[in-house]
């Protein structure tokens, strides 16, 4: 299956059902088709050819979802780009992707100026999703939306296989350079096959899209959407901000699948927002990303009785998730463990030792996964892709999480934490080294370290940055964020800071990261 | 590229909070709360703050306790959209439409909320 026939298929099937709803926009299943024919038609007029990378730089819109499905149709694999992400970060993207295209929107049209400045050559072509830059602005066009028109908006033939790629998603790198995990159409289309197989997807279904496009969660909401028939909601960001609107937007969409992130449900039940029976059209509501707190779980059980609850699991390099764990019942108590469950349907969990064995049922080891969702790799670096998709001699190939795990007595997987320095904060995976690298690199410290602690809040792992000046010179929190905001994306931004002359050592001379974590778990962290 | 560029060498990191707090009353006061609660410097009053990721959401809960202390007021998230801390002007209408008055010495040192201040070894 290719991720895009769906719509052609649907288009076909039922023209006027409505595909995608964002704000007071709507449109249906036979809009999407022709305007992605058509936009799929002025990529390869362009001079966009298979297999071509095509950038995304626009906030989560119907634009861009026509621009997802279109790229596809093109042939051409789509690269998500962070709208809130520093020139500097998403210029390393483009040149390592080396764009064919950049599909863009007036708003990001200063961030666009700002890639292209970073960048020593640009040859890549600019389509602008609406009416395009000012003129003064000195970005090109090799189009923009109102050539839609021009084009034909019948079906396009292309020869995209299963096995190519369709996107690539970048996720945070520990040396500074982001990592580009490429999904094909196979790896893609199998989970969203299993998923909607699982759930009973239905073309009644209505279904939120909340996660920004460049999270690999968003995938399964667009694509699992569109090949159920079904509607898409786009949830705007700065709802999740606001507990209370993002509840109304769930009673007042009347969706039936809430798929979010731990740190958003925790935001809404701390302030309460959700009414004994609430949101009565919701059939199921999903979480990825990090581990949901019990209490959580408890208090959204109790007022939803009749919703189902799953929790997913499952790393960008093995598409989407790979287990699931459908909670029974409401959880007895608050020190009850909620496991991340059993592999999908044509994926492997495999937990094992240091020599790559498996280890005895109950003993911790590192978690591995095998199977159909596997990503082919890195884009452009085999290096890091051989160090975690490995080669077993038994299991066949298979993915180094880095997360700790044990098998349970009720064969199912518990996850118990992280092996290396990645964290998760707010959904998103980070690595602390890519911060860390960025704070050396502003040439003002002496010395820093990031940490992550674990906070009781809704924000879960809060980051921290602990650094000493650059002998002489007078740093503040402030000075430092306002030049790290030029390197990082928001979601990396540390949220705690403490200046020290020098930072504590270990015995062993090397920062004493331990008790940096407990100095700030004792201010007002935790 | 590289933002260090702008930094000439060997001089001291420009820019206390004193100096980021200009002359005009409550836009000034409201720029001074972000960089004390957030360590964000808004370089305009119109900035966009959500477009530019300054808060999350413990940020923003923060930022208002912060605003409520300041001003004698009860804000309750329920009560405001998006719109209204999207910039800092917005912020300073919200804080004049609810009738807010000081509560505090506009150059008050002291660090709330979140920034932890100088715990130097």
């Amino acid at each position: 299956m290719l991720l895009h026939d769906t719509v052609r298929s649907q288009a076909a099937q039922r023209p006027d059902a409505v595909a995608l709803v964002s704000q007071r926009q709507t449109i249906t299943y036979q809009q999407l088709e022709e305007w992605s024919n058509q936009l799929a038609r002025l990529l390869l007029e362009s001079g966009c050819r298979h297999g071509d990378r095509v950038g995304l730089l626009m906030p989560k819109s119907i634009q861009a979802i026509v621009a997802m499905v279109a790229t596809l149709k093109a042939g051409c694999i789509y690269v998500p780009m962070d709208t809130a992400s520093p020139p500097a970060r998403q210029a390393k993207i483009v040149n390592s992707c080396e764009h064919a295209c950049i599909l863009a929107v007036n708003s990001a049209s200063r961030l666009l100026a700002g890639i292209s400045s970073e960048l020593s050559n640009c040859n890549f072509r600019i389509g602008w999703l609406d009416s395009g830059p000012a003129a003064e602005s000195n970005l090109d066009a090799a189009f923009i939306w109102d050539d839609l028109a021009s084009m034909p908006a019948h079906p396009i033939l292309c020869d995209t296989k299963p096995e190519d790629v369709a996107h690539i998603l970048f996720t945070s790198g520990s040396t500074g350079v982001p990592k580009g995990v490429m999904i094909t159409h196979a790896n893609a289309a199998h989970f969203i096959q299993w998923a909607n197989r699982y759930f009973g997807t239905l073309p009644t279904d209505r279904i939120s899209c909340h996660p920004p496009l460049h999270f690999d969660l968003s995938t399964f909401d667009v694509w699992g959407t569109l090949n159920a028939g079904a509607e898409l909601h786009l949830v705007s960001p700065e709802l999740s901000l606001l507990p209370h609107k993002l509840a109304a937007f769930i009673r007042d969409s009347e969706l039936t699948q809430w798929f979010s992130v731990p740190s958003v449900l925790k935001y809404m039940a701390q302030f309460d927002v959700v009414r004994q029976d609430d949101f009565p059209a919701l059939k199921r509501l999903l979480w990825c990303g990090e581990a949901l707190p019990v209490p959580t779980l408890m208090y959204f059980m109790r007022r939803l009785p009749a919703v189902s609850f799953t929790n997913l699991y499952g790393p960008t390099e093995t598409t989407i998730a790979s287990s699931y764990y459908t909670i029974p019942s409401c959880p007895p108590d608050e020190q009850s463990e909620i496991p991340i469950g059993l592999p999908c349907a044509g994926e492997q969990l495999h937990v094992l030792d240091e020599f790559l064995q498996p280890i005895p049922r109950g003993e911790i080891g590192d978690l591995y996964i095998s199977g159909q969702g596997l990503s082919p790799g890195y884009w452009r670096d085999r290096q890091k892709t051989d160090s975690v998709f490995i080669q077993h001699a038994d299991l066949g190939r298979i993915y180094k999480t880095g997360d700790l795990a044990r098998l349970g007595p009720d064969r199912l997987v518990y996850l118990l934490g992280r092996a290396d320095s990645q964290i998760k904060s707010r959904g998103f995976r980070i690595e602390l080294g890519e911060i860390e690298t960025a704070l050396n690199s502003l040439g003002i410290l002496r010395e820093c370290a990031v940490v992550g602690v674990q906070t009781g809040g809704f924000e879960g792992t809060a980051i921290c940055c602990a650094y000493a000046p650059t002998p002489g010179l007078q740093v503040t929190p402030a000075d430092l964020r306002e030049r790290l905001m030029q390197l990082v994306p928001p979601y990396m931004m540390p949220a705690y800071w403490l200046a020290f002359d020098a930072l504590p050592l270990n015995p062993n001379g090397k920062i004493d990261k331990p008790r940096l974590r407990e100095s700030f778990a004792a201010q007002s962290v935790a | 590229m590289g933002v260090s560029d702008h930094i000439p060498a060997g001089s001291p990191a420009p820019m206390s909070s004193a100096e980021v707090a200009p002359a005009d009353g409550l836009e000034g006061e409201i720029r001074l709360l972000l960089l004390e609660v957030l360590a964000a410097r808004v370089e305009s009053a119109d900035a966009d703050l959500l477009e530019a990721g300054i808060f999350d959401s413990m940020g923003l809960v923060q930022f208002i306790l912060a605003l409520e202390n300041r001003y004698g007021l009860k804000i309750t998230l329920d009560e405001i959209d998006a719109d209204s801390i999207r910039s800092v002007t917005r912020i300073v209408e919200l804080i004049q439409s609810r009738g807010g008055k000081d509560q505090a010495q506009p150059s008050s040192p002291e660090f709330h909320g979140r920034q932890i201040p100088d715990a130097a070894s």
